[in-house]
């Protein structure tokens, strides 16, 4: 009893901060997976072995991986260019420009870390936004929701899926046969929302077209041979993801394995700079999350929570599935999704060790609850945080209050979309 | 080393200078009419306080985009934002000196050229603040600096 009320204070004081936001969340991940370890180790629940076994390091793998590719190609250019072009596309049509703009950093993010792509798409908004005389803002947050939804619909869209998939075993193909469909449909019903809550911003004529289509993609382009190269790579990176089931790969590998082929084919001259902006503070922060939360396992606290679980979840999987993806909303949306999908992971592993139960169902609902619930606030998704960091930049910031009526009603009509075709599917989704 | 290699010995004595309680616009006025680039900010008591520049100055009327991207080289042609646009000319309006106001750098009278050279080229300044009991007495403009070098550095030659 005690060791449950040590390992659980340690880890709500650990997730209490996070919550409170006053010190760095990767510090303060850091800190309680110290005093996780060391009081672990102090009372016998915990020990050195034990807290480095629970880091998944598949999940790490995965994102560094990730981040090295996306940090080579950042630096060619290619993603001002493909926001160029495709903005080039609209003709200076706010509605089309939202709708292009929203899809492509979609697309990207579906395969690509959403960090780095809203961090590269979100200044070329802007400047479309500013020559065409008309507010960044509309494009900005659709961009941010968009792109939090359509990463949803895959198993490297977005961290929690990677952890999700890594630890159930799931492979690529199983997020793309399951989540995907539901994910398109969410999609199209926010993009139809957003069109609806922007009404008067996208019906508005923007002038100085000429100037956008002036803009020149081509001369945003740095190093085309590294360009080549690196979506080469990029491309049968996520050509073996599609396969990575079928040839025994674990998806960390096959990420890393991408990384140091297009190294090793581009040599960059400067590897310290191509390092620098892979995004060590997320994965710091991921790793020390897995020690702290591997310390409330090994006391057997989340046993006890998992047998709290097991009543509902044997009487009735479907209804544990539809409170797992509202719950786990709120919680994302309030917190932060990568806790909640740490915590939950292992409560979900022992239900299905300890009843014999078919827990797969409660996978997608964990993806789904904790990448939507990802939309409701400005602090639920880093993406989020990112596009209202770069609009606190311009005249027009987002506020808490701007967020509320878009990112909160995209929020929940995204999460009926998802309990509704999860009732429906439910057969399908086992 | 002699007074010649000090800064003491070349900066100007004349300074045009700012209270912190001025609008943006009369120091605006100010850089203009008397062909100056730095403001030293000054309190009652002819305290040095901060500093602000024409490049301060100016930055307001950049784009907003400008500051959020690494590369504008594509950008051909600005549209909307070819003149200041009416928020940052509305902005520029209600500033006050003290809203822009920079940390100053200042280093005394008998600080060397090489340091004062090393100093403007370390913190990009266009204007060295020379002050003694930290009342402004100089201002040294890297011409100043540029010429002092080369006077002495020529008179060595002869």
């Amino acid at each position: 009893m005690t060791l449950y009320l040590v390992s659980g204070f340690i880890f709500i004081a650990t997730f209490a901060a996070i919550l409170l936001g006053k010190v760095n969340r990767t510090i303060v991940a850091m800190a309680g997976a110290g005093v996780m370890v060391a009081v672990g180790m102090g009372m016998g629940f915990y020990s050195q072995e034990a807290a480095l076994a629970s880091i998944d390091f598949n999940t790490l793998g995965l994102l560094l991986g990730m981040m090295i590719l996306v940090s080579m190609l950042a630096r060619t250019g290619f993603f001002e260019y493909l926001a160029i072009l495709t903005a080039k596309k609209s003709k200076g049509s706010p509605w089309v420009l939202f709708l292009l703009l929203g899809t492509i950093t979609a697309v990207l993010s579906m395969f690509l870390d959403n960090v780095t792509t809203i961090v590269l798409i979100a200044p070329v908004t802007v400047l479309i936004a500013e020559i065409l005389g008309i507010s960044p803002l509309p494009l900005l947050i659709g961009e941010a929701l968009l792109s939090d939804t359509g990463g949803v619909a895959t198993l490297i869209g977005d961290p929690p899926n990677i952890m999700i998939g890594s630890a159930a075993g799931l492979s690529f193909m199983d997020f793309i046969v399951n989540l995907a469909p539901i994910v398109l449909v969410a999609w199209v019903v926010a993009l139809v929302l957003l069109r609806f809550l922007f009404r008067e911003y996208l019906s508005q004529t923007p002038g100085n077209v000429e100037a956008l289509m002036k803009l020149d993609e081509r001369a945003a382009l740095h190093d085309t041979a590294t360009l080549t190269r690196t979506l080469i790579v990029l491309g049968v990176t996520i050509l073996l993801f599609f396969v990575h089931n079928l040839l025994h790969l674990q998806p960390g590998f096959v990420a890393l394995l991408g990384a140091a082929a297009a190294l090793l084919w581009v040599q960059p001259a400067d590897i310290e700079e191509v390092l620098k902006h892979v995004e060590w503070p997320v994965l710091m922060f991921f790793a020390a999350l897995f020690v702290t939360v591997g310390g409330i396992e090994a006391s057997g606290l989340l046993n006890l929570l998992a047998d709290g679980v097991t009543a509902l979840a044997t009487q009735d999987l479907l209804l544990t599935g539809v409170a797992l993806i509202w719950g786990g909303a709120m919680i994302s949306a309030i917190v932060d999704n990568i806790p909640f999908t740490i915590v939950m992971i292992p409560v979900i592993q022992d239900l299905g060790l300890s009843t014999g139960l078919n827990v797969t169902p409660l996978w997608w609902a964990l993806a789904l609850g904790a990448g939507f619930g990802g939309n409701g606030t400005i602090i639920g998704s880093t993406a989020n945080v990112i596009t209202v960091a770069i609009s606190e930049k311009t005249s027009t910031p987002i506020t808490s209050r701007i967020w509320m009526k878009t990112g909160l009603p995209v929020m929940l009509a995204t999460l009926l979309v998802a309990t509704i075709l999860f009732v429906l599917g439910f057969n399908f989704l086992q | 080393m002699t007074d010649n290699l000090k800064i003491g010995a070349w900066m100007k004595r004349d300074i045009v200078a700012v209270h912190a309680s001025m609008s943006v616009k009369e120091a605006a006025a100010l850089l203009v009419d008397r062909r100056v680039g730095t403001l030293p900010v000054l309190d009652e008591d002819g305290v040095l306080i901060g500093v602000t520049t024409i490049t301060d100055i100016t930055h307001i009327f950049l784009p907003d985009f400008i500051s959020l991207l690494a590369d504008i080289d594509f950008v051909k042609d600005f549209g909307a934002l070819k003149t200041p646009s009416k928020e940052n000319l509305e902005r520029a309006e209600t500033l006050t000196v003290a809203d822009i106001m920079e940390e100053p750098m200042a280093e005394e009278e008998d600080c060397s050229l090489v340091r004062a050279l090393s100093v403007m080229e370390k913190h990009n300044l266009a204007d060295l603040l020379v002050v003694r009991d930290r009342q402004l007495v100089g201002i040294a403009s890297r011409v100043d600096i540029g010429r002092a070098f080369l006077t002495t550095w020529l008179k060595a030659e002869a």
